[in-house]
């Protein structure tokens, strides 16, 4: 019977042993060894044994790293390092903490829509033109948002400049979207304001297809529109919930635009039809979102960087 | 003979910093953040992955890769993760990679690990080998014991770069250890 209790406990002492070694041992454990150690000649010898394996590791001739590959990495890195600078030299002083990273884009974005209108104001006739003006608008806007996401998965952040740029250019396009949107239909301000959003859903979609795929544009626009905005968010927000932040961005975009939903579904002539197309569109959009975030998860965590 | 390698850091301020806080620089530019780090992990890393692997070539390549993907990642680095724990970590899944295109591919791992990386200790004369030994563990025990008796981390940071507990960390050693053990007494 004692022989039995005596073997478990030294069965118990051998992975206790091994902590105490290895510098893991803990207070609680540390007084249960000793107890037992002071009434077992064969775990005494085992620590002893145990310990002096430990110690030969000593022996083992660290690998030396060859000096050119340590010289050719480090000036690799730090080339990597000042091309990074070199691009963007100016944004080293431009103080980016806090409240300033979401101001700075957007004033950024501000003056740049300042600018771009009173140039093609200047340039064409936009009661004319608009629609081709939005087209391209929508096309750049298209590709910002492939160059964002593409800029997320390769591990650059809400704080990184190329980001910032890509926002203040999106938000630029954005209000130059509003107002050339404004100025074609001459709606009054609180209303083209509401309408902007799907008024360039429907001139996108007659330009491509035919007024009678306005919807199929609709779904396809709000969409992807919808999913950006999932995947940007997961992106800049990396956190333990990356789905939950994927839908809060499909979902919040899916609310600002509720009312253009709901003012082009009342007032354009298909009535209610698009509204509920283009509701659907969203909801659609949102899961996408979802889809997209958990595919950029996946992608950022197992591919491009497994360890983070 | 130690190579002269060129390392500057601002009078030193950078090497008074946790790896933590020169993270946070590094994210940041900080070229001198930078260097210190890599003054810090540069040899361990690679005698990291010579004990793993064992062959220069494959090692030199996994080196370069391991900073090129902790300079590409930095920004997604937290602070609340130990730096130890994620450089290891990065290094450690490049070499997992790279075992499992060796094993796909056919090419033995022991036969690999029969180079000339891991020279006989002197406390281990009585072994026929002591390569040998380190060969016959299992790839997760050899891992454990590298990381944690070779390069020095602690079973918190070694369980995290395996990815198991702490608890199934000390059992990996404590066989990896009965093995050798085995062995010594065998020969």
């Amino acid at each position: 019977m004692n022989l039995e209790k005596k073997k478990t406990t030294c069965e118990d002492s051998e992975s206790l042993l091994v902590k105490k070694i290895t510098g893991e041992l803990r207070p609680e454990e540390k007084q249960s060894l000793e107890s037992h150690l002071a009434q077992c000649a064969f775990c005494v010898a085992q620590e002893q044994e145990l310990a002096k394996e430990w110690q030969s590791f000593d022996a083992l001739p660290a690998p030396e790293i060859p000096a050119a590959l340590y010289e050719k990495t480090r000036e690799t890195i730090l080339g990597h390092l000042r091309r990074e600078k070199a691009l963007f030299p100016w944004t080293e002083r431009i103080p980016m903490k806090g409240i300033w990273s979401l101001l700075i884009p957007f004033a950024a974005g501000l003056a740049m829509t300042g600018v771009s209108y009173a140039l093609i104001r200047s340039l064409i006739d936009l009661r004319i033109h608009h629609q081709h003006i939005l087209i391209t608008l929508f096309s750049l806007w298209g590709l910002l948002f492939a160059g964002g996401f593409w800029l997320i998965l390769q591990g650059k952040r809400k704080k990184t400049i190329l980001l910032d740029v890509v926002a203040s250019f999106s938000i630029a396009i954005t209000f130059l979207t509003l107002l050339i949107s404004s100025l074609a239909s001459g709606v009054d301000a609180l209303r083209w304001f509401a309408m902007s959003a799907t008024y360039e859903v429907a001139v996108a979609s007659s330009y491509l297809f035919g007024i009678g795929n306005t919807f199929v544009a609709g779904w396809g626009i709000y969409a992807c529109l919808a999913s950006f905005i999932g995947a940007f968010f997961f992106g800049v927000r990396r956190g333990p919930a990356f789905s939950q932040n994927a839908l809060l961005g499909s979902f919040l975009i899916t609310v600002l635009l509720s009312p253009a939903i709901y003012l082009q579904g009342s007032s354009h002539a298909h009535g209610y039809g698009i509204l509920a197309f283009a509701a659907l569109g969203s909801f659609v959009g949102a899961l996408v979102g979802v889809g997209m975030g958990s595919m950029g998860s996946f992608i950022l965590r197992r591919i491009l960087i497994p360890t983070a | 003979m130690e190579p002269q390698f060129r390392i500057s850091n601002e009078g030193g301020l950078a090497s008074s910093l946790s790896d933590e806080e020169l993270m946070k620089r590094y994210q940041s530019g900080d070229e001198a953040a930078f260097e210190e780090i890599y003054s810090r992990y540069g040899k361990k890393i690679y005698g990291f992955l010579m004990r793993r692997l064992g062959q220069p070539d494959d090692c030199a390549e996994l080196f370069q890769e391991t900073f090129l993907r902790l300079h590409k990642g930095r920004a997604l680095y937290r602070p609340e993760m130990p730096f130890k724990a994620w450089v290891y970590t990065i290094a450690n899944n490049l070499i997992r990679d790279r075992l499992r295109t060796k094993t796909r591919l056919g090419v033995s791992q022991a036969s690999e690990e029969d180079g000339n990386s891991i020279e006989i200790p002197n406390g281990f004369h009585q072994m026929l080998s002591f390569k040998e030994a380190l060969a016959k563990l299992t790839d997760d025990q050899r891992e454990a014991i590298i990381l944690s008796r070779l390069q020095g981390l602690r079973y918190e940071e070694v369980a995290r770069v395996m990815g198991r507990s702490t608890e199934a960390v000390n059992q990996l050693i404590q066989r990896a250890m009965h093995h050798l053990r085995e062995c010594i007494n065998e020969s």
